[in-house]
């Protein structure tokens, strides 16, 4: 188990410097002059090709690109994560301001689709082709097609329209105010989170499925155990691995979805930091945010590959 | 409490001291007009925003206003982001009195002389100002503000530098009091305008020459205003507190300042205002604004913004370089029609070449009887027809290529535009939609056959625009257009002195315009306001834009 | 289950598809309707009733009526007539994107599991790099870095959907390699790109299908949040995403601007959604979860549940 182990996390890393290089030449690419924004519109007008050139180079842009990317993992080995373009803000502030808030609506939505999405599963897995089991999968297969954005555009319009509720509109964290806090991260979440949980029903549902063909759970059958207890107590520890997988991939949708779902919400999260470092080109915010979220998603990855390994006999043993 | 002129710490006049002791406070009152009598030159006055008795103190203003800035350097900055947030932390020169947002009032400088050739401008300084970290106010920081200002530092760059062209020498007279020698004259209004426009703050020497004169990236420098940082989040909020040291003693009224980040016409300011989350909210929407107006406890004001929306043509595109279709292009607009079509997202109003609104150009009831500002655009768009065969483009133009910046307005825009030039003149554009970072690459290297957008000016007065938008090398000048006889009369309209004759220059001014266009105006941004009845002190309604009346210093909340 | 009695070359396509339809009622609907609105997208500048780009300064912002069934928006444009357009749009950019991506990447996963070796190796790396990367965040960044514009945001999204087709392709690709006929073939002299074309591709084909059908949906999903966003395909072309973004002016937009885009994403990416569920379902009936892992992208590490397939799942590396 070890060696296997040691060769993920080797992996692991290694993706992680891929992913890095290609942000940053990506990145580099950028059409688009980031001085507009800095400078301002009127400051922008007046600028000399000479002045052009000094803020370039304090930016740390005008050095050829490999010394650009070297610098770049420099600094972020040593903790300093860079700052905006603009207001010398650093990212790490940024992060530490806005990723609880983010964080808060990955989990949410994780545990939402959990929630939702398991039972739902096996519900349907017990009693196939039932009306109950017609129901979950319809509702899971419009909870995949719906835009999440879009059910967030909705949400907002209606409690607005009906209600006249607005949600706060600063952050606050949970451990300031839980209850302010819960109404920016709830939207969200449950949007992202029923998305993931149809997911989490379609896959239990037919992993279940397939282990409860399976002979040992026909043998326990025979055995004269009732269907519940065949289900919980054999299948569905079986099922739950590659529904554990899938919940790591699923981080991926999430991670992306919030972006649009952050924007639909008006939420102030990292995503959207994304979304207005991407048009105002505010490059190594850019850069280092998507950065971070390669890598949350590489180490949730490699947390998953080690509950494999602990689950499953096969590698734990080997 | 009038701030007079007492003996100093150091210095030892006892017996006056005594004898003003002895007399009690009412006499010492009573006896002020002799000590003024006896310094006859230089007696402060008090600013003439006075503290209102009936008015309450305490509580917290939450203010909602654009507060995304790009940086911290308020004079290298033309946009609300920086101004709106970060005005309340400054003072100026001489200021437009809030109360109207028109008159020019002292501030900093108690009092000034205008030497009778116009060529110098003396300002009289308050004693006893703090800046927010303690250090004294004195001439020295003026000249250090205002010389960057004027010939700002390599790297630096200041929208206003256009303003004080003739600004030759600033000398430090004493420590309280300095003097600008011009080399050429200018209008009074035009200076005075200048001085007092909200851009240009007064900051601490010491700042500037600790950071190389460059302050982008310095987020709390010192200043001498009614209020003081506390604490700022990026994007969200900038909590500022009272300043209560500030030298118009007895203001600022509130406690706490909360500025939080709504962008201007977003559904998150208009939501959070009529939701109650901010007291006072800046540069909503229409649809908004119009559900606020209906509220019982809330009023709802608009007043004039210094922002033209208009779009430009490449003149080195070869039919573009014809003022004939040029003149047909602006013809072709329906300009009620393009107000209309914004209606719900922005609001706008019709004008021309010159601010509608300024006493010294057409007034809008003249204006919208011209050919090109008319609800009926048949005439118009018959004459355009007309030049366009006169020009030799009967036949319309195919494939100008249509530069669109990333925003709902001129998304909106664009395609009407786009409509109206087909059916007026069979022009045919492609719209090509672009962030806004990119479409200044575009303008400035001249990629494109028109392009859209808006640009801000300081002043209302003519000389102001008249330089940066139509001069020859004018800095928003994207269409390339020059016109000699307009230049050489602007020149002269910026030395005119005598009002009448410059009025009338203006107007002939415009004429050249409307016959040469060097840019096509859409239409002109109105501001509107909406704040619940528990905020005192403010009456935006006479306003000039957004950029000059952001003080709060003598803003109330009637109830906590 | 293959129609027992029948061998299954005799079956003619009509009843094969009869067939179908019987089985998965639910994923024949979805297909009738997927169809239907690719017929509608081709057919758009005959059956819209208006052009998508033509304003209307005498009816802006008019609610759905009887001259314009889904309403006008802030110039005037007619709402239907800009979802029909919009439909061209945004499924020709989800096609494209699919068909390249997935085609792209089967051929390199074809190349990776028959040439093996470092090529292997490194392309397994390459594709793990890329899956690291969120759908949306990659398409977004890339396709503000080459440029926005339709070919533009069709390159982005074939791009996230690489990884997909490599890792299922060379799988299918190994797994053809080490049967017994192919390895008689290979020492009979028969070139690599011989055995390819003989053996391996027809193999690739059901997989190839059920991984483009499945990401169709997604790809449409993502070319709408682009639009949202304001990075994807500029205006004014009327696509799905960009139509929910212009909808947002002022405090409250109006409800036809929003619901008419949204629905017509969500139908179209829950018709496509349920006929790959048909594909898939029909194509290989004893898909196993580590199959569809792989097809979805979780299966890229550890060995998966016990395979019931002949493709190995593709982590062995």
């Amino acid at each position: 188990m070890r060696k296997y182990l040691a060769r993920r996390a080797l992996f692991a890393l290694g993706t992680l410097v891929g992913v890095s290089l290609i942000i940053f030449v990506v990145l580099r690419v950028l059409p688009g002059d980031p001085l507009v924004a800095i400078l301002g519109v009127e400051g922008h007008a007046r600028m000399t090709p000479a002045d052009r050139v000094r803020i370039m180079h304090d930016l740390g842009l005008s050095d050829p690109l490999p010394v650009q990317y070297v610098h770049w993992l420099r600094d972020i080995a040593t903790g300093k994560l860079g700052k905006s373009f603009f207001r010398g803000d650093t990212v790490a502030d940024l992060i530490l301001h806005r990723g609880p808030i983010s964080a808060e609506i990955g989990f949410l939505a994780l545990v939402v689709s959990w929630l939702v999405g398991l039972p739902v599963g096996i519900v349907s897995a017990i009693k196939p082709n039932s009306w109950a089991d017609n129901l979950a999968r319809s509702a899971a297969i419009l909870f995949i097609a719906i835009p999440g954005f879009w059910l967030g555009m909705l949400i907002v319009l209606g409690l607005l329209f009906w209600f006249g509720y607005k949600s706060p509109i600063i952050i606050v964290h949970f451990w300031q105010s839980p209850w302010e806090n819960l109404q920016i991260v709830i939207g969200p979440a449950i949007v992202l989170g029923l998305a993931q949980g149809a997911y989490i029903a379609r896959m239990s549902r037919s992993c279940l499925l397939e282990v409860i063909r399976e002979d040992y759970v026909r043998t326990a059958r025979a055995k004269g155990a009732q269907e519940r207890h065949v289900v919980l107590g054999h299948a569905l520890p079986n099922a739950l691995l590659p529904v554990i997988t899938i919940s790591g991939v699923l981080l991926g949708f999430v991670l992306g979805g919030s972006v649009a779902v952050e924007q639909a919400f008006g939420v102030p999260g990292l995503g959207r930091s994304l979304v207005t470092a991407l048009i105002e080109r505010d490059i190594i915010v850019v850069q280092n945010l998507v950065l971070l979220y390669a890598a949350i998603f590489v180490v949730v990855n490699f947390a998953v590959d080690l509950s494999y390994a602990w689950l499953d006999p096969r590698i734990r043993y080997a | 409490m009038s701030d007079q002129p007492v003996p100093g710490p150091g210095t030892d006049h006892l017996s006056r001291r005594t004898f003003l002791r002895a007399a009690g406070v009412t006499g010492a009152a009573a006896l002020s007009p002799a000590v003024l009598r006896r310094r006859a030159e230089a007696q402060e006055t008090p600013s003439p925003i006075r503290p209102d008795p009936a008015a309450k103190r305490g509580g917290t203003l939450r203010y909602g206003i654009l507060s995304a800035a790009a940086h911290f350097d308020v004079h290298q900055s033309g946009t609300v982001a920086n101004i709106g947030p970060q005005s309340p932390m400054y003072d100026l020169l001489i200021r437009r009195d809030p109360r109207n947002g028109q008159t020019i009032i002292p501030d900093l400088a108690w009092k000034w002389d205008i030497s009778p050739d116009g060529k110098k401008y003396t300002f009289y300084l308050r004693k006893g100002v703090k800046f927010h970290d303690g250090a004294d106010f004195t001439a020295e920081d003026v000249k250090a503000t205002y010389e960057r200002i004027v010939r700002p530092p390599k790297g630096v760059v200041i929208p206003r530098s256009s303003l004080f062209t003739t600004v030759g020498d600033i000398v430090v007279l004493d420590p309280y009091r300095i003097e600008f020698r011009l080399t050429e004259a200018r209008p009074k209004a035009f200076m005075l305008g200048s001085f007092a426009s909200g851009w240009n703050i007064i900051v601490r020497k010491k700042s500037l020459d600790d950071n190389q004169g460059n302050l982008r990236q310095v987020m709390n420098y010192p200043g001498t205003g009614p209020f003081k940082h506390v604490s700022r989040q990026d994007k969200e909020v900038w909590v500022m507190e009272r300043n209560t040291n500030y030298w118009n003693k007895g203001l600022p009224y509130v406690d706490k300042l909360e500025i939080y980040n709504l962008p201007p016409f977003s559904p998150e300011l208009g939501s959070s205002f009529l939701a109650g989350k901010i007291d006072y909210g800046r540069l909503l929407d229409p649809v908004s604004w119009r559900k606020a107006k209906q509220m019982p406890n809330v009023t709802a004001a608009a007043f004039n913004q210094s922002v033209i929306q208009a779009f430009w043509m490449n003149m080195k595109r070869k039919p573009l370089a014809d003022p004939r279709v040029r003149r047909a292009i602006h013809l072709a607009m329906d300009r009620p029609t393009l107000v209309e079509v914004v209606k719900d997202t922005a609001p706008m109003q019709i004008g021309g070449f010159v601010y509608p609104f300024h006493e010294m150009s057409t007034p809008k009831e003249e204006l919208v009887k011209r050919l090109g500002y008319q609800t009926d655009i048949k005439p118009a768009v018959q004459e355009a027809r007309r030049l366009m065969q006169e020009a030799g483009y009967g036949q319309g133009i195919k494939g100008l290529d249509f530069v669109v910046r990333d925003i709902q307005t001129f998304k909106l825009w664009a395609v009407a535009i786009q409509a109206m030039l087909k059916e007026g003149i069979n022009i045919e554009c492609n719209l090509r939609t672009v962030q806004t970072s990119v479409w200044f690459d575009e303008a400035a290297a001249g990629n494109f056959d028109l392009a859209i957008s808006a640009i801000v000016s300081s002043l209302m007065d003519p000389s102001d625009y008249f330089s940066a938008w139509y001069g020859a090398n004018g800095p928003q000048n994207y269409s390339g257009w020059n016109n000699e006889q307009f230049q050489a009369l602007a020149k002269q309209i910026e030395r005119e002195l005598d009002d009448t004759k410059r009025k009338a220059m203006v107007r002939k001014a415009e004429d050249i315009l409307e016959q040469d266009p060097p840019l096509i105006p859409i239409s002109y941004e109105q501001i509107y306001d909406a704040y619940y009845n528990k905020v005192k002190g403010q009456n935006p309604s006479t306003f000039f834009g957004i950029y000059d009346v952001c003080r709060w210093d003598n803003v109330w909340l009637a109830q906590s | 289950m293959p129609d027992p009695g029948r061998a299954p070359e005799e079956r003619s396509l009509l009843s094969e598809l009869a067939a179908f339809a019987r089985r998965n009622t639910l994923s024949a609907v979805g297909g009738i309707v997927g169809l239907l609105i690719v017929a509608m997208a081709v057919t758009a500048p005959w059956i819209a009733p208006q052009d998508p780009l033509k304003t209307n300064f005498r009816r802006m912002n008019k609610p759905p009526d009887t001259q314009s069934l889904f309403g006008t928006d802030q110039v005037g444009r007619d709402t239907l007539s800009r979802v029909i357009h919009g439909a061209r749009t945004s499924l020709f950019v989800a096609f494209a994107s699919v068909l390249m991506g997935t085609t792209v990447g089967s051929l390199w996963g074809v190349a990776c599991g028959y040439l093996g070796g470092r090529f292997d190796l490194a392309s397994q790396r390459v594709m793990e790099i890329l899956q690291a990367f969120p759908d949306l965040i990659l398409a977004m960044a890339i396709s503000v870095a080459i440029g926005t514009g339709l070919p533009a945001v069709i390159i982005a999204i074939a791009i996230t959907r690489l990884p997909f087709g490599g890792r299922v392709i060379r799988s299918v690709a190994i797994s053809v390699r080490e049967m017994s006929y192919v390895e008689a073939g290979r020492a009979s002299g028969a070139s690599a790109l011989r055995i390819m074309r003989l053996h391996v591709l027809p193999q690739c084909v059901a997989p190839y299908l059920v991984l483009a059908t499945t990401h169709l949906g997604v790809a449409i999903v993502i070319e709408a949040a682009l639009g949202f966003l304001g990075v994807g395909v500029p205006p004014p072309t009327a696509t799905w995403g960009n139509m929910l973004a212009d909808s947002i002016t002022g405090l409250v937009p109006q409800w036809w601007l929003v619901l008419f885009p949204g629905l017509a994403i969500t139908v179209t990416v829950l018709a496509f959604n349920l006929l790959g569920d048909g594909i898939r379902d029909t194509l290989d009936p004893r898909l196993s979860p580590g199959f569809l892992r792989l097809v979805t992208g979780a299966g890229r590490s550890a060995p998966a549940a016990p395979p019931l397939t002949a493709a190995r799942p593709g982590a062995a590396s």
